[in-house]
């Protein structure tokens, strides 16, 4: 425990000393201070595993969507040979942007400044009036469009890294891979997209966001309680599971008790049933037997939530679970620019994916109910952390300190048998603090 | 595809003119002054009110700005009154204390099908919001289609459907109605 009585809350100036050894108090200077923030854009975003598109978004050749890896702009294409490839979305001449919308198919891009062309592979095609301004001497062959030396695509997910000496996806994800399985690779047709990310700024820094969805299962019943009033959302007291990883990842499961009316493996539709039984093992399937809800945070900033919903008041539309994959990204120290898709499984009819869509865009989209209320929050917690009294106190991550680890769960990961947990969270911030502090890369494993 | 768009509508009169225009006025009002019983009120039973997602896209797909499968409202009468009910709960926290709104409602425009039983309206629209005591405000600004059907005594929404000038949103939630 933090000494509180010191100048800053006990909590150092260093980057290692803003997180508690035992993680239980973290400074509210991380949450606003912009030298932190341009620190974690190096430190943290040019180092990590980021999520930056579906598959299924760009499912044609020549399809491309523009999007960010921290705050660096990134072209996601899909080559003629059908090959992902992704690229700084940045001319090498002058730097500008060789795309400016958010979506499109092209075989070029050509920059408006002063022409230089690319194909969508990233090579340097064209060069105006090359031989007259460049004597023939620019190697063009050099000056491709940049691309993050790693990229791969995990059912459909596409992530990029762009630190050269990053360790492979699989040893960055570590035990989430077989979360990540239940999330996005419970069919044998994979998930697809549902149309085009919605995108908001919100008053608040990036961690708050991925701080609630690595594991907060503590704010559903204040926060969201408008819900459990009125009866769109779980029934009777809730059990669950937190888990977390060395690598600073978390999911949360949050069960519905026995008896309960709702229906089994979040409503998922008999073709994608029938196709998990290929797919997941039992014990992955079991996971999803009874949840309400189970959302996680892959470190840093790429978070999912797969949640059932009782009803939005609706009588044509069943109990119905959605899967909401979401980025937190770190616009400003205090503006997070949130983008949040839908899948849903290739295999699942048209009713079910109709459903499934509204029942987000009804509870967790920007207008949700749900989002609503966190995003209140969210932007009055940075409201009251701006002055330099709050930046001399911590926040408080003691919850759940006395769980006891489940050892019978059948997954990877420290599983504690509590939904009031704050382990995940301070997994998280073990994790920043590392990569903050000693210049781990993000990923490697933490003892 | 409404009824009101099968048939051959016609820029509606004077007095129909007016008539949607004071309908339009009162239900901004009504929103402003949070009389939200009062507003569901005025909407149609079979009533849809969808805000699809806008894009930036290149000049040639300007046809496609408009996501046609994802939005940032996806409603009917049920899920507009379980809103409601949520406002009514001690626990909407993102409306309590409530948002302060103003519905301006510009450029209208009205055709009528050919007994006047329904009209479609165009508008342009700009909702202002500002929240607790903070010096910035949030304005969101777009075009708005309404179909109205004669009711027994005024106006109902049947169908509305709110298109955005803007692709990212900067107002952290939409909270309000519009």
């Amino acid at each position: 425990m933090l000494d509180d009585s010191s100048n800053r809350g006990g909590l150092g100036s260093d980057y290692g000393e803003l997180v508690a050894p035992d993680q239980t108090e973290v400074s509210r200077r991380i949450f606003l201070d912009p030298e932190i923030h341009a620190q974690e854009l190096e430190r943290i975003f040019a180092r990590s595993w980021l999520f930056v598109a579906h598959a299924s978004e760009i499912p044609a050749p020549g399809d491309y969507v523009t999007r960010l890896t921290g705050v660096d702009p990134v072209v996601v294409a899909r080559t003629e040979h059908d090959e992902i490839k992704v690229f700084h979305n940045s001319c090498r001449h002058r730097g500008m942007k060789v795309c400016r919308v958010d979506k499109g198919n092209t075989s070029h891009f050509r920059c408006p400044y002063h022409g230089w062309t690319y194909k969508n592979d990233g090579h340097l095609v064209g060069v105006p009036a090359y031989k007259v301004a460049y004597g023939n001497t620019l190697d063009r062959g050099r000056l491709g469009l940049v691309e993050p030396p790693h990229v791969r695509v995990l059912h459909g997910l596409v992530f990029v890294n762009w630190d050269p000496d990053a360790p492979t996806l699989e040893d960055y994800l570590g035990g989430l891979t077989w979360y990540l399985e239940i999330v996005s690779g419970k069919t044998e047709g994979g998930m697809e997209i549902v149309g085009t990310p919605q995108r908001s700024r919100i008053k608040m820094n990036w961690k708050l966001g991925a701080d609630n969805f690595c594991g907060d299962g503590y704010h559903v019943a204040i926060t969201h309680r408008h819900a459990l009033e009125l009866g769109l959302f779980g029934g009777g007291t809730m059990l669950g599971h937190t888990i977390h990883f060395d690598e600073g990842h978390g999911v949360r499961y949050q069960n519905y008790p026995p008896g309960v009316p709702l229906p089994e493996f979040n409503a998922l539709p008999d073709e994608v049933l029938r196709s998990m039984e290929r797919t997941l093992s039992q014990e992955q399937r079991e996971t999803l037997r009874n949840i309400t809800v189970m959302h996680g945070n892959v470190f840093p900033n790429f978070s999912f939530v797969d949640g059932l919903f009782t009803t939005t008041g609706d009588p044509d539309l069943p109990p119905i679970s959605f899967l909401n994959v979401r980025q937190w990204q770190p616009a400003g120290p205090d503006i997070t620019e949130l983008w949040s898709w839908v899948l849903v499984p290739k295999e699942a009819p048209q009713w079910w994916r109709d459903a499934s869509r509204i029942t987000f865009v009804r509870s967790h989209g920007t207008s949700g109910t749900f989002d609503q209320d966190d995003v209140e929050i969210w932007s009055n917690i940075t409201d009251a952390n701006r002055g330099p009294i709050a930046q001399r106190m911590a926040f408080n991550y003691e919850l759940g300190q006395h769980a006891e680890l489940d050892e019978d769960w059948a997954g990877p990961g420290h599983s504690f048998k509590a939904d009031y947990n704050e382990a995940n969270q301070r997994a998280f911030y073990r994790r920043w603090a590392q990569a903050m502090g000693a210049g781990v890369p993000a990923g490697a494993h933490v003892p | 595809m409404s009824v009101a768009e099968k048939r051959v509508r016609a820029a509606a009169g004077v007095e129909l003119y007016l008539d949607v225009c004071q309908f339009l006025y009162r239900e901004a009002r009504t929103l402003d002054e949070a009389r939200f019983d009062d507003w569901l009120a005025m909407l149609a039973e079979d009533m849809t009110y969808e805000m699809p997602l806008t894009l930036t896209r290149e000049k040639a797909e300007q046809a496609r700005v408009y996501d046609p499968e994802m939005q940032y409202f996806a409603e009917n009468i049920h899920s507009l009154r379980m809103r409601v009910a949520r406002l009514g709960t001690e626990y909407a926290w993102a409306e309590d204390p409530p948002t302060r709104t103003r519905h301006l409602i510009h450029n209208v425009e009205v055709e009528a099908n050919e007994d006047e039983s329904e009209v479609l309206a165009h508008c342009a629209f700009v909702a202002y919001a500002n929240r607790g005591a903070l010096g910035d405000w949030d304005v969101l600004v777009g075009r708005r289609d309404d179909v109205l059907v004669r009711a027994e005594r005024d106006w109902k929404i049947r169908r509305r459907t709110l298109y955005l000038d803007q692709a990212v949103l900067g107002n952290n939630s939409i909270s309000f109605f519009l």
